[in-house]
């Protein structure tokens, strides 16, 4: 049951009635705006008692309010927006709960939190430094602050506190994972690897971690830590296929493969050959079928195609038979380049399509 | 099976008296709506009276909705009329849609459905609100027993209002569709304001320079008189001010 003693809403700067305001303060978004519009809020609760939180987001207005005596709980409401990845929203309760309870460190923690992923740092460090001053032992919160400082450019301080907060948790994956991340940028490859190994073993469903262990091996490991990248590139797909992290391991998985199948720098006849049949069998058909061939391999590439194993075959709704990986991306190769040239399919198989072509117009002329 | 208490099962006999139909009520967690009651048309064995359990009990919700039908019966036979929605509504508003610059992107089929959905949620809006307000005064003065559900359902219904502010919703609307929406959705928080003592409901609304269109409506509301024979004239009235007039129309009831 909603509970009418509570309020949250948002309103763009643009709708605000800058009547209400002081002639000084209606110029939107500016600092006297700003002050102007929480006064406003403030004296239109004031009546009602209970506590406003009025907030700021780029380009809208964010008030909440709650009763003394309201039931709902603000900080069971800020988690819920939490859960719904709406960090926004989840500001103002927080707020809100801070006023009243200036010690809980839960409120402060999840707002340090919201804070740093909405990209304001600074805010997301005091945050988390009330926490830390008041639970010096805080491995989430230490954690927490690591990143926070970290993505506001200051790898020294977050490297200090992600060391800090594994000298109190050698089983904290998060820390093994954000402290490796710095490593790996500061030019200390082999310990972020390690650490990366740690959080891994620790996160086996976490994806970031599946991701950095496979790209740091194949960014700086050696060749032979190419296909453990490569397993776990595919680890890291399975673990959820529509992520942006999926989306870079799929890429990797293709420039890995690539670098296998050229690996002598030779062109490589088995795709000549896939490519000069692809050319042979698509100018039976139109373009709209060429088309279709093309979109279904690039479809079932997005949860990989193995090109360097013609042990493993797939099948196609479009094209019967059964193809081998690298069949099926010389097939889409040619298909893109037929209907689509612009687009860059993310696998060069440009000297056997180009093979492929002399060949195709050999026989064309015999014929 | 839904457990009423004897008020409400008052009520519904009373919708089966005055209509000669009774109302069969079911639970449906999928409507986007808290409850819609559907009058039985064509033959029909009964008023269809859809409730979305979200809230709990329904026994506000129920009375609410029959209190529509039961203010029709209480017309004259001959001034019973249904609202229903114009050509001249319709094309309003798809005109509206084409013409908003925001929509340009989106799709033909897409923009006709969205002028749709608008044209539908604006219409049911007009045709609820004030003969609602109506319906609410008389549970809040007659039924002190429900009104924590009702209490309940406003902050439900205030909260899907408040919604509407934010900047994403205004910008693919229409603004003489946006305007008429929330200048009635200010016209329910202070009216709701009224009834309870107050709420704060008026808050949002007023600080984005709708107050003073919410008093225009809730004066209209007043100098009405609350007879329900003067159910339909009160509607006229709100879409005049509006600009709905032609959007809609009141047709004989059909049984």
């Amino acid at each position: 049951v909603l509970d009418p003693q509570s309020m949250a809403f948002e309103i763009g700067f643009e709708d605000f009635d800058l009547d209400l305001l002081p002639s000084n303060a209606r110029h939107i978004g500016s600092n006297e705006f700003r002050t102007a519009v929480d006064t406003y809020y403030q004296q239109e609760f004031s009546e009602l008692g209970g506590v406003v939180s009025v907030d700021f987001a780029p380009d809208r207005i964010l008030v909440t309010w709650k009763s003394d005596d309201a039931e709902t709980d603000l900080y069971e409401q800020a988690i819920g927006f939490l859960q719904r990845g709406d960090l926004r929203s989840a500001v103002p309760p927080l707020r809100a709960l801070v006023a009243v309870e200036p010690n809980n460190t839960d409120a402060h923690y999840n707002l340090g939190m919201a804070f740093s992923d909405l990209g304001e740092f600074d805010t997301a460090q005091l945050h988390l430094l009330k926490v830390i001053h008041r639970e010096p032992e805080n491995v989430n919160a230490l954690v927490a602050l690591g990143v926070a400082l970290y993505r506001a450019g200051n790898p020294t301080a977050a490297r200090r506190r992600l060391e800090q907060a594994l000298d109190l948790d050698s089983g904290n994956g998060y820390a093994h994972r954000n402290l490796a991340a710095i490593l790996g940028n500061t030019g200390e490859p082999n310990r972020a690897i390690e650490h990366l190994r740690h959080a891994h073993r620790l996160l086996p469903d976490d994806q970031a971690a599946a991701f950095g262990l496979a790209h740091a091996l194949d960014e700086f490991g050696e060749e032979g830590d190419l296909s453990e990248a490569d397993k776990l590139y595919t680890a890291t797909i399975a673990l959820n296929p529509h992520t942006e992290i999926a989306e870079l391991a799929r890429q990797a998985r293709s420039r890995i493969a690539q670098k296998h199948l050229h690996t002598a720098g030779e062109v490589r006849l088995d795709a000549v050959m896939y490519c000069l049949g692809a050319l042979e069998r698509f100018a039976q058909l139109g373009p709209a079928d060429v088309q279709a061939i093309g979109f279904e391999v690039a479809k079932l590439g997005q949860t990989g195609i193995d090109v360097n194993n013609a042990a493993i075959t797939y099948t196609l709704r479009s094209l019967p038979g059964e193809y081998t990986g690298l069949h099926l991306m010389s097939m889409m190769y040619v298909a893109f380049k037929q209907t689509a040239p612009h687009v860059d399919i993310g696998f060069d198989l440009a000297q056997e399509y180009a093979s492929a072509l002399e060949l195709y117009e050999v026989r064309s002329h015999q014929s | 099976v839904i457990e009423l208490r004897p008020g409400t099962q008052d009520i519904l006999q009373r919708v089966e008296e005055v209509t000669g139909v009774p109302v069969e009520v079911t639970a449906d967690s999928t409507q986007s709506t808290l409850a819609r009651i559907t009058r039985a048309r064509g033959g029909a064995h009964s008023h269809l009276l859809r409730v979305n359990p979200t809230l709990g009990e329904p026994d506000y919700l129920i009375t609410y909705e029959c209190g529509f039908i039961l203010r029709l019966y209480e017309t004259p036979s001959e001034d019973r009329r249904e609202f229903a929605g114009t050509a001249q509504g319709r094309d309003e508003i798809e005109r509206l849609v084409r013409r908003s610059g925001q929509l340009a992107q989106v799709s033909e089929a897409a923009k006709q459905q969205l002028a749709q959905q608008l044209l539908d949620g604006l219409l049911t809006q007009l045709r609820s609100y004030p003969i609602g307000m109506r319906i609410d005064r008389v549970i809040h003065e007659t039924s002190p027993d429900l009104e924590p559900q009702q209490r309940s359902a406003v902050a439900h219904q205030q909260k899907e209002n408040q919604s509407v502010l934010r900047p994403e919703i205004k910008s693919f609307a229409p603004k003489p569709v946006y305007d008429a929406n929330v200048s009635m959705n200010a016209a329910y928080a202070i009216f709701c304001d009224r009834l309870f003592g107050k709420m704060g409901y008026t808050i949002p609304f007023r600080s984005a320079g709708f107050e003073k269109q919410g008093r225009v409506l809730m004066d209209l509301l007043q100098s009405t008189p609350d007879d329900p024979a003067f159910d339909q004239s009160l509607v006229d009235s709100w879409a005049d001010i509006l600009g709905l007039a032609g959007w809609y129309q009141w047709v004989p009831l059909q049984s």
